[in-house]
């Protein structure tokens, strides 16, 4: 653990050391050379806290007052500190390739300053033991990332997407500084709350005259309400998540791929520990199942009406966020109705897939800001034929469009299988309130997998495949090493996550072990699947390589001609005339397009001499449209107030002084 | 804890995986001589396909210069994934070469893999038609999956077991008796998607000569020679495991291992005889009622569930 507080003072090291040379260069390698630094530094005690799961307490030895120095790794935090500094260490290199080209316009101590505050702040929520600890570490969290989504400030869309953030943000954080500061509050919560109780008793006694309800539940139900609505905020939760598509793509991609790949799991970790720490109740589940479902299934739809890589990629997020939760909720349903299997797969599963969606999301973000980087170019029906101009990126971004749709032989497949056949069993079980659930979970997850294979399906070939569609495009160029080292370490461990899913369950069985008794012993047949998985793994990778090899064999000597793509006898193809992503994504948007929001126009050549045809197509955030219009509608209900604020000290102080004797007044009677 | 659990692999599967090699091109001559039959024509030969994958194989190839190694991973990623998927198909009720709980999962994904293969093969060459057929295809595989998967879910809670060889060896006549209705309705389903699946009417139509209304065919427009054999067999490959999911839900032999694995490829040819039989006596549905009939399988696959639900 010494090594430990060695990783915080690093970051706050890093961050202050980048704000003091003048230098450009100099800025950026030290801010980034001292995150990825203190990531190694934090590293070590997460791995070990990882491989024997206990409680890693930090000693210090003047403890600072009203327990901020409370830090401590269990198996729960390390299994979410690993994935976190691996990716935000890896974006730290990522980072100084990337900003490398901002040389001249803007400074670098800055970005590098917020870059480590972040580093350390989600370390510190991952850690903290002590409820007020836990509260400044995720107002730092979110402070921090505000600063970084803000980078390009020069760009009013970017202002914008970090004022919703900032709001966002916030209005999530109110519900956690109740959860935190109640009187006698924890962290991790306790079932009893015994300080708080009588407090709450007055507000809640009307809730607890209801029959059914015990004043013992309530304030576990309330918390439980407070922590997801404050993390389900920051986790992406349908209709709180609205700042995410909004946030993630304004940002830098290295920032981008840790706000996603990281900062997103900071609030299914906080659900998580709310969940294994009381005792939870069937409604809980239901809420989570459906809260998460709707999350899923609203994020990919979303995800096919966008035009951008990025906003596709921040509403892809939004879809695995819900898959998490769905995971979660089969969990605490399975918890709940006293059925430790269900519990054991249902978590399982979403700590599987926190780990698969880091790796996998951060390395798309990170191909798409290579691709940004190269082209200069964010809307995907401007791009094409990447691949062969940036053959690096490319195979990166195929291989995690993989794994993010949990195709096999990759890392998400495993958290696809462990969800879905926790959902299987919960259906088979003879618990009532465990059937509607499940099957609902069962059909969400098939869905997202095939909208997200089409999705996928449709950015890859729109960016990376067919032919340059612009002339930015044409003149691709592939990132420096400082941004392909990381990429192409991801995919690697992508496919290891794959063919080692196995060792992945074992560890999560083992971290969730304390709290479920029961989880390895029942986990262990799926561990065994998997293993089964593995094999099948490589049997088709084998046939991959030898099918290949067979293709070679038989076309070597023969005649194997070049020419140009088939099209139908038409002669003057242009590039213009290829499928877009658009034009991909169309049917199923359509399909969808209650969810979607999506719209077409089309002008229609008519006459005998037609001038003029067009189509415009356009996908709407009804989510964020409808806040807009409430908060618009508050703004108008609420004007009469703006009477009482005038803007002149005096009458405050006039304010002031007519409380007082008020008070006075009542006081006295 | 990596130890292999002792009913994960089944050896004595070997037989019935190479007799699904042998066997698969044959298919699409049964289908052919029933179509041929309704025509009032000859027909080709039965071993047709034999001879087109023969004569395919010993040829050289056309490439687009548009692509990259991307196009070459499409037919052989696709074949890969239909070898892999045959391997976890039981015949006749006999397990496959591989089970594990929850094997339905990977069943799907695989095909799934080989579906996202073919479609980003199609649009590596930057032809607008071939990206409109993986449009297409991306657009039918959503409610298609669903409806297989709520299927093989309904399958395994009305067998009370979770991986595939399992499920499928405890479909008997008790089983039937028990559990008729929610058995017709799965195989009703698992009907339609295998029809969405292989490509044949009323989804789409193999024999069709417009681009326009293709879906499959107009993926592999650019793939000739060894490329379109692989593509050839492993729709093949395919449809015989397909069809011998199908095949041991409605014909549940299982006095003896022989016995029933002969009953399964019986069966299976049986359903290629169908399939020749709807594809005589149907056109193929409008683009867009496709998506709907594969909705309403999915509300088969769904209500079958819900029925089982206690």
């Amino acid at each position: 653990m010494t090594l430990f507080a060695a990783c915080l003072l690093t970051f706050l090291l890093g961050a202050l050391a980048a704000l003091l040379p003048r230098s450009f260069r100099i800025a950026n390698a030290l801010g980034s050379g001292l995150a990825v630094l203190g990531c190694l530094l934090g590293l070590a005690p997460a791995v070990q806290a990882l491989i024997t799961p206990q409680d890693w307490q930090l000693a210090l030895a003047w403890p600072p007052p009203w327990g901020l120095g409370h830090l401590a790794l269990d198996g729960i935090s390390a299994l979410f500190l690993t994935p976190a500094l691996l990716l935000i260490g890896l974006g730290a290199l990522y980072g100084r390739g990337y900003l490398a080209h901002m040389e001249g316009r803007k400074r670098a101590g800055p970005p590098w300053f917020f870059y480590n505050i972040l580093a350390a702040c989600i370390t510190g929520v991952f850690s903290a033991r002590d409820p007020l600890l836990l509260l400044l570490f995720w107002e730092g969290m979110a402070l921090s990332s505000y600063f970084l989504v803000c980078m390009e400030d020069g760009d009013g869309s970017v202002r914008r997407a970090g004022r919703i953030y900032l709001i966002a943000s916030h209005l999530g954080a109110a519900f956690l500084l109740v959860l935190c500061l109640v009187p006698g509050a924890t962290w991790p919560p306790t079932q009893a709350l015994p300080a708080a109780a009588p407090l709450l008793e007055d507000s809640l006694a009307s809730l607890a005259s209801a029959p059914g309800l015990g004043l013992a539940a309530v304030p576990a139900g309330l918390i439980f309400l407070l922590a997801l609505v404050g993390f389900g905020s920051k986790a992406g939760l349908a209709p709180l998540g609205v700042w995410l598509p909004e946030a993630h793509p304004a940002a830098p991609s290295h920032v981008s791929a840790v706000l996603s790949g990281v900062m997103i799991k900071t609030g299914v970790y906080g659900i998580l520990r709310v969940l294994l720490a009381l005792q939870p109740e069937p409604w809980w589940g239901w809420t989570l199942i459906a809260l998460g479902g709707a999350t899923a299934v609203l994020g990919v739809a979303g995800a096919l009406g966008q035009s951008e890589l990025k906003r596709l990629l921040a509403w892809s997020s939004m879809e695995n966020a819900g898959l998490m939760l769905l995971g979660l909720g089969l969990g605490a349903l399975g918890r709940a109705c006293n059925a430790p299997l269900v519990a054991t797969l249902g978590f399982s599963a979403a700590l599987i897939h926190m780990v698969n969606h880091g790796v996998f999301k951060s390395l798309l973000f990170f191909c798409a800001g290579s691709v940004l980087h190269g082209t200069g170019e964010r809307r995907m029906d401007q791009l094409g034929g990447a691949l062969k101009r940036m053959p690096a990126t490319g195979a990166a971004f195929a291989v995690a469009s993989l794994g993010i749709c949990g195709l096999p032989p990759l890392g998400g497949f495993a958290s696809e299988l462990v969800l879905g056949l926790c959902a299987v069993k919960g259906l088979l079980l003879p618990t009532a309130s465990l059937d509607i659930p499940s099957l609902a979970a069962l059909a969400v997850l098939v869905l997202c997998a095939g909208m997200a294979a089409a999705v996928f399906v449709g950015a890859f070939g729109a960016v990376f495949l067919g032919e340059p569609r612009s002339q930015t495009a044409k003149t691709a160029h592939e990132a420096p090493a400082l941004m392909r080292w990381p990429m192409l370490a991801l995919a690697g461990l992508g496919l290891l996550l794959g063919l080692g899913a196995p060792l992945l369950l074992h560890t999560v069985l083992s971290v969730l072990a304390p709290t479920l008794p029961q989880a390895s012993a029942l986990g262990a047949p799926l561990v065994q699947g998997l293993g089964v998985a593995s094999v099948i793994f490589g049997l088709l990778l084998a046939l991959l390589g030898g099918l290949f090899w067979l293709r070679r064999a038989l076309l070597r000597g023969r005649d194997v001609r070049t020419g140009p793509t088939w099209d139908c006898g038409y002669i003057a193809p242009t590039a213009r005339i290829q499928y877009t992503y658009s034009s991909f994504a169309q049917p199923l948007a359509l399909m969808f397009h209650a969810l979607t929001g999506s719209t077409g126009r089309a002008t229609r050549p008519w006459g005998l001499f037609p001038a003029r045809a067009g189509y415009f197509a356009e996908a709407q955030d009804r989510i964020l449209t409808a806040f807009f219009a409430l908060f618009n509608a508050l703004d108008a209900r609420l004007e009469a107030l703006h009477r009482l604020q005038q803007g002149q000290v005096h009458v405050y102080v006039l304010y002031i002084a007519a409380t007082l004797v008020a008070l006075l007044a009542w006081g006295l009677r | 804890m990596f130890a292999l659990a002792q009913n994960a692999l089944h050896f004595d599967a070997l037989p019935r995986i190479l007799a699904g090699l042998a066997l698969c091109p044959l298919l699409f001559g049964i289908i052919n001589r029933v179509k041929a039959k309704f025509a009032g024509r000859t027909g080709q030969p039965l071993l047709q396909t034999y001879y087109d994958l023969a004569r395919l194989l010993k040829k050289g190839a056309v490439i687009s210069r548009t692509t990259t190694w991307v196009f070459p991973l499409g037919p052989t990623l696709g074949l890969a994934c239909s070898l892999a998927a045959l391997c976890l198909a039981p015949l006749g009720g006999q397990p496959g070469l591989f089970s594990f709980e929850g094997d339905i999962f990977l069943f799907a994904g695989l095909l799934s893999l080989a579906r996202f293969a073919t479609a980003a093969a199609a649009l590596d060459t930057g032809s607008s038609f071939e990206g409109m057929g993986a449009s297409r295809e991306m657009q039918f595989a959503v409610p298609a999956e669903l409806a297989q998967i709520l299927g093989l879910a309904a399958l395994a809670q009305a067998t009370g077991t979770y991986s595939l060889a399992e499920i499928l060896g405890h479909i008997d006549w008790a089983c039937w008796e028990a559990n008729g209705p929610v058995l017709a309705l799965t195989a009703t389903a698992l009907f339609l998607v295998l029809l969405a699946e292989t490509c044949r009417i009323p989804v789409d139509d193999p024999n069709t000569h417009l681009e326009l209304t293709m879906i499959h065919e107009v993926m592999v427009l650019d793939h000739s020679g060894p490329d379109f054999a692989f593509i050839l067999y492993g729709q093949g490959v395919k449809m015989w495991t397909l069809c011998a999911v199908l095949c041991a839900v409605l014909a549940p032999v299982r006095t003896g291992a022989l016995e029933a694995a002969a009953v399964g490829v019986a069966g299976i040819f049986a359903l290629a005889l169908i399939m020749g039989v709807v594809e005589s006596s149907m056109a193929r549905l409008r683009l867009l009622m496709v998506p709907r009939l594969l909705v309403g399988a999915t509300a088969l696959s769904g209500l079958a569930l819900i029925l089982l639900l206690r």
